[in-house]
């Protein structure tokens, strides 16, 4: 039983009612495409393709403890070289704001960033000719032992959502963050556990770098060493801001702190 | 099949990129608890009279008792950006020079105490960790800063620490030796015994009240306990032949010994109450040296059944027997660490004895000392943090206290004779 308005002369055993309808449907799908192809001011985090839109974090985010920077930081400061001029100024502004950098530092570490550029931008070109062949953001996790990290390493549970270069910064910037959290964690030898125990640290950190929030999402049950862990956090904090094209206005990222290389 | 096609592309393309990330972050580094300690404010005490560095004199015994456990670096006063009487506290200038905890406070002296107001600083997260007023007699410094330094220790590590402990010892002068205590801090030398005899093997009695030791003063060995308050002794074993004491039980009752009264050297218990003795090991090798694990439940000692002296352990009655070193050709003198898990012990390498460590199943050797010396007797500080032993090289002897790993070595007592065969006080209160 249909109401008469929807009785436009059609029947339903007319085989043309089902070759309408699918045309309809290719036309309609194929419209939505051209669109979410065609139209440049889509919102970042509907493109797709291998984008490389990165920020420049700007070696003055870097403390000044990790002046002798670890290829971690390079891999960070090269990615930050391939984004635009024009951004860049605009970081560097935010970042004088929110960081403060000791003055005296400023010519060693104006040095350093000359170094770091010269640097990334060699390394920047080598990777973009095989940045192709590189195997980034697989579905599932992704163990990255990152030697010059001093023993912090990445694993993503992407879930298959992460997308192009954005995942692959933020597991860069991640990866940063580990980084700088391992060279602030600290404990007395003496006071090492023993077993092999796990503490999970999750923090957010807000667009401009700062830490918005840092709690146990797993307490190993041994309070001396987890209380070093947070303790590393709080050391390592505030962080370079996030990187421009991160879709997110925080970053979650949980921190697993292991007494040992071996797990 | 396009319906799903399209929810599965709005999914992919249009779905949140920003999933959580985990990262690793593996083995931390190993630096000591950093921590500033300011001298204290005596500024507004009017009745403080010839006290002008008491501030300075606190500040620095506290340093020291913190240095001791092996845990704490204090911080060198000379790289302080802000002085004592900044208030409030501005914890960026401390974070600055690398300082993880801060101790700020005043004391004041009047004719019949000290009392002061101490306060700890967890400067990484800008919070006050404790804020404690404490009082000690006039002249008792020492005995102030050991109350903050255990109350700093216990708010970081929930441990208790050694400071409250003494260690014994047997000094030698040619033949004739005699037991001395020394305080956790290398002062306070005592003597304890005067036998003037060959004397070895003390052992403390779990609340610190007796002590069990064996002495030749009448010629033969005789197994002792002295009563440390009163000064009393009681004769408890003189068998025929050898008569060696080992380690008190946990629970203070019983008394391990050496005894080879049946033909060659065996282990045997002691009822110290009823003195009823029982019969722990039966065969025809050597078994020595028992010591108590922290449970009362197991016992390590050296038998050389297997050939070579080795520790084995086995069960409070003298069953389950099980060898648990296999290296090296000579081991001996265990000691079960008061946390359970490890077994202290000498070992011979290259030709000098050095002190290891073991856990308690056999597992995870660890070699402790390497020096040119012997190095002997290890015993466990009550926290099971720190070891002491002795190191001999020729005819001079030395007490050493170092971590649990190996780490941080001092020299307790030193020069004049010869030092030996350390054994660690519980907690004496």
């Amino acid at each position: 039983m249909t109401f008469p308005m929807f009785d436009n002369g059609y029947s339903r055993k007319d085989p043309n009612f089902y070759n309408m309808l699918l045309l309809s449907l290719v036309a309609h799908f194929t419209a939505i495409i051209i669109v979410l192809f065609s139209v440049p001011s889509a919102p970042r985090h509907l493109t797709f393709g291998p984008v490389y839109s990165v920020s420049l974090v700007g070696p003055q985010g870097i403390p000044a403890k990790s002046q002798e920077s670890s290829s971690l930081v390079k891999e960070i400061e090269q990615a930050d070289i391939a984004g635009e001029a024009a951004n860049s100024f605009i970081y560097k502004k935010q970042i004088n704001q929110s960081v403060s950098v000791p003055i005296e530092k400023a010519d060693t570490d104006r040095i350093s960033i000359e170094k770091a550029i010269n640097a990334i931008r060699r390394k920047g070109l080598a990777q973009r000719m095989s940045s192709n062949s590189l195997p980034r953001n697989n579905s599932g996790g992704r163990t990255d032992r990152m030697a010059a990290a001093g023993g912090a390493s990445i694993s993503e549970t992407s879930g298959g959502t992460a997308a192009g270069g954005s995942g692959g910064q933020a597991s860069d910037y991640a990866g940063f963050v580990s980084s700088r959290v391992h060279s602030n964690w600290s404990i007395p030898p003496e006071l090492k556990p023993k077993s092999n125990i796990v503490t999970v640290i999750e923090i957010r950190i807000r667009r401009d770098g700062l830490l918005a929030y840092a709690a146990f999402e797993k307490r190993s049950g041994n309070k001396i060493y987890d209380e070093s862990a947070m303790k590393a956090v709080k050391k390592s904090a505030p962080f370079p801001p996030l990187p421009a094209a991160y879709p997110s206005g925080i970053m979650e990222i949980g921190i697993r702190f292991h007494p040992s290389q071996l797990r | 099949m396009l319906i799903a096609l399209l929810i599965s592309s709005f999914v992919f393309f249009g779905g949140d990129a920003a999933a959580k990330v985990y990262v690793d972050v593996n083995s931390p580094n190993f630096r000591l608890f950093s921590i500033a300690i300011c001298d204290f404010n005596t500024a507004d005490a009017g009745i403080v009279s010839k006290s002008g560095n008491l501030g300075v004199a606190l500040a620095d015994e506290i340093k020291m008792y913190l240095k001791l456990t092996g845990l704490f670096n204090p911080l060198n006063k000379k790289s302080f950006l802000d002085d004592k009487f900044i208030n409030p506290v501005i914890f960026a200038n401390w974070m600055m020079i690398g300082a993880d905890y801060l101790v700020k406070g005043t004391v004041e002296q009047s004719e019949q105490e000290i009392s002061n107001e101490c306060r700890l600083y967890d400067v990484v997260k800008g919070e006050v960790l404790f804020n404690k007023k404490y009082t000690a007699g006039r002249d008792d410094l020492k005995a102030l800063a050991k109350n903050i330094a255990t109350d700093i220790l216990f708010t970081l590590t929930g441990e208790e620490g050694d400071f409250d402990t003494q260690i014994a010892f047997v000094a030698k002068k040619g033949d004739k030796g005699d037991i001395y205590t020394v305080g956790y801090d290398g002062s306070d030398l005592k003597t304890v015994t005067g036998h003037r005899s060959i004397i070895i093997a003390p052992r403390w009695s779990p609340n610190g009240q007796f002590l069990a030791f064996t002495s030749f003063k009448n010629d033969v060995p005789a197994i002792y306990i002295r009563d440390l308050s009163s000064g009393a002794e009681r004769k408890v074993a003189s068998f025929q032949g050898i008569n060696l004491c080992g380690y008190w039980s946990p629970d203070g009752q019983k008394l391990l010994m050496t005894l080879s009264k049946d033909g060659n050297e065996e282990l045997y218990v002691l009822e110290v109450q009823n003195m009823r003795l029982k019969r722990l090991t039966s065969n025809y090798s050597i078994d020595v040296s028992p010591s108590w694990s922290p449970d009362g439940k197991k016992i390590a000692f050296v038998s050389n059944r297997g050939g070579s002296p080795q520790i084995y352990t086995m069960d409070a009655d003298g069953g389950n027997v099980k060898r648990i070193t296999f290296e090296g050709s000579y081991n001996t003198t265990p000691a079960w660490s008061p946390r359970g898990g490890r077994i202290a012990f000498e070992g011979l390498v290259n030709h000098r004895f050095q002190v290891f460590t073991i856990g308690e199943e056999g597992d995870n050797l660890s070699q402790l000392t390497f020096d040119a010396a012997d190095n002997e007797s290890p015993s466990w500080s009550p926290s099971g943090r720190q070891i002491a032993y002795s190191s001999r090289t020729g005819s001079k002897s030395k007490i050493c206290v170092m971590n649990a790993n190996g780490t941080n070595v001092r020299i307790l007592r030193e020069g004049g004779g010869f030092a030996m065969m350390p054994m660690w006080s519980p907690r004496l209160k």
